[in-house]
């Protein structure tokens, strides 16, 4: 990363934007140039409140040019609420961009999974992924209709995208998860069908998260997930952060959801030890 | 002269026993890491001082996650001793920390008595500057607290460590205790060079919608600016019952605080929590604390250790 070395990577920048998707989710524009210069998909930053410790948001998308960064935020507590809160013209002391992002790499389709505010890391994956002309598939699912973000959007973002929800309603009755595994079986012509270089990539509740995982293992298809942990410093040195995932003896090990991920291979996660996660 | 030629004049040495540091401002264990996430964003040898995260004789993995929870000016952490252990710390992470340009302290931690001696023992030959002994853990099921806060087990295991090494033995004081300074002077009779206080103040965080503690360990260490005038009173405690060095620490967020911490009696100070929040501060420290010096009229740091005076009893 070219930082200039006694600079830091502590940032003072200021909400551009904010615009409320429901009255608990908000996209927040931030003017922040040195983020938005070397930010990339699945990476996020780190974000001050009142609160004692800052909260980590995952980057929606960035513009370089403009020198802005697209935050999503979901209201989750005290330190949410006051940043979904936060007017334009506000100042917020940001960190970032931070962590390991997903990886477009040898890429030559990429289907992504995102489930609710699962979506947003997963916009920034798919808008590189087109700037890389890579053929894309989105499967979006929502609790129900009334609750799609960013609807039209997500439409133009992908080569192909289907919205599912349990309610029914959308494109796919039934979770993310399954809408996945119909598209993968849909034909020969399907997502990861033919390519041999194709690549799933997830975001959003760990049940999902874990599904997804499993159809990806069971169809040979790479697989990356990004995960949330409790977090206090985002930038690796307090280990607060772990991640269960299983070494080469196949024993538990814990990562830094901020550092090694938030971003892991999903054959690494040790499942069974993330239920009951955020 | 403006403010920055004036607190460039001011003298920011100090020692600590035998060892002589650039600055009053040693990074605190667990808080830091080995230093390398982020070596590349700021200059490190603008520290006095840089701990290792705690370690043990075999790599461990530490506890299952949350580790973490916020309070109110504060966190709780139960992190568990995650590290890599001693003989892949000396092999893979010493030798980049040596090239900082920082003191380096290692942060050394033990289930049992001879463990600790074990741990000494092994880093005696290197280039490490100060052995620190946590006795002070709270957050792992055997050992570090249950000798931290037993007089007689603080001297006996000061005492095995004094036997292999010649490196400072600092002696890192829970203040899970009634009566601190009994703790320190323990450490004294067994031979440490300095004692370092306070470590974590054992605590629960609660979530009322699961009814369950948020912590996977149930309970963790508290610390952040919460704990700081528990710290102060015990600092001060200490430099009033003991004549070994004192290095203080305990919700240290800027420059006021940690002369604060000389004033009760600390001859050095550590940042830990802090740098979680705002990791350049610890950076801005030492140049921070030189200024307000000289507004003060002082021209060394070391001038500010056990200043304060106590109102007398009426």
């Amino acid at each position: 990363m070219p930082v200039l070395k006694g600079k830091g990577f502590v940032y003072q920048a200021t909400i551009a934007e904010k615009i409320l998707l429901d009255p608990q989710t908000a996209l927040l524009t931030l003017d922040a140039p040195a983020v938005a210069r070397t930010a990339s998909p699945g990476q996020f930053v780190q974000l001050s409140t009142s609160r004692f410790l800052r909260r980590p948001i995952s980057i929606l998308s960035a513009d370089r040019a403009r020198g802005t960064v697209e935050l999503g935020i979901r209201a989750a507590g005290t330190g949410t609420e006051e940043l979904i809160g936060m007017a334009a013209g506000t100042a917020v002391s940001v960190i970032g961009p931070l962590g390991r992002g997903f990886s477009l790499e040898n890429t030559g389709e990429l289907i992504a999974v995102g489930g609710g505010i699962g979506l947003f890391p997963v916009i920034f994956a798919l808008e590189d992924a087109k700037r890389l002309s890579i053929k894309t598939t989105l499967i979006a699912g929502f609790r129900s209709e009334a609750q799609t973000l960013l609807p039209e959007r997500l439409r133009n973002l992908a080569d192909r995208s289907v919205f599912s929800s349990d309610a029914g309603g959308l494109d796919f009755h039934g979770n993310a998860a399954e809408a996945l595994s119909s598209e993968l079986s849909a034909s020969a012509e399907s997502p990861g069908g033919n390519s041999g270089r194709a690549k799933i990539i997830t975001c959003g509740p760990v049940p999902l998260l874990r599904a997804v995982a499993a159809i990806a293992a069971g169809r040979g298809i790479p697989c990356d997930v990004s995960l949330e942990s409790r977090m206090a410093c985002g930038i690796g040195v307090c280990l607060g952060c772990a991640v269960p995932v299983l070494d080469r003896a196949g024993e538990i090990a814990y990562e830094r959801c901020c550092y090694e991920g938030p971003v892991f291979d999903a054959s690494r996660v040790a499942w069974r030890n993330m239920a009951g996660l955020v | 002269m403006n403010d920055h030629e004036r607190s460039s004049s001011v003298d920011g040495t100090v020692r600590v026993g035998d060892l002589t540091f650039d600055n009053p401002v040693i990074a605190a264990s667990g808080t830091f890491g080995f230093g390398g996430e982020l070596a590349p964003y700021y200059d490190l040898s603008v520290l006095g001082g840089i701990c290792t995260k705690g370690l043990t004789l075999r790599p461990r993995a530490g506890n299952p996650p949350p580790r973490v929870a916020e309070t109110a000016s504060g966190m709780l952490n139960a992190v568990g001793l995650q590290n890599p252990g001693i003989e892949s710390f000396l092999e893979k992470e010493l030798p980049r920390m040596l090239s900082y340009g920082s003191r380096i302290i290692a942060n050394i931690a033990g289930q049992e008595l001879c463990e600790y001696a074990e741990l000494a023992r092994l880093l005696d030959q290197t280039e490490v500057d100060a052995v620190e002994l946590n006795l002070s853990c709270p957050n792992v099921s055997a050992g570090c607290l249950a000798i931290g806060s037993e007089p007689h087990l603080i001297e006996e295991v000061t005492a095995a460590c004094r036997e292999v090494t010649d490196k400072p033995l600092w002696v890192k004081l829970t203040p899970n205790v009634t009566h601190i300074a009994l703790c320190a002077q323990a450490a004294e009779r067994g031979g440490a060079d300095a004692v370092v206080l306070i470590n974590t103040l054992l605590g629960l965080a609660v979530d009322l919608a699961t009814e369950r503690p948020i912590l996977r360990n149930n309970t963790g260490g508290l610390s952040g600016p919460a704990i700081k005038p528990v710290a102060l009173r015990m600092v001060k405690e200490v430099y009033d019952h003991t004549d070994i060095p004192i290095v203080g620490l305990g919700g240290i967020a800027r420059a006021e605080d940690a002369l604060e911490f000389m004033l009760c009696g600390a001859s050095a100070v550590q940042v830990g929590t802090a740098s979680l929040v705002d990791p350049g501060m610890i950076f801005r420290l030492p140049g921070e604390m030189a200024e307000i010096a000289s507004q003060y009229g002082y021209s060394r740091l070391a001038e500010f250790t056990g200043r304060l005076q106590f109102w007398e009893r009426t």
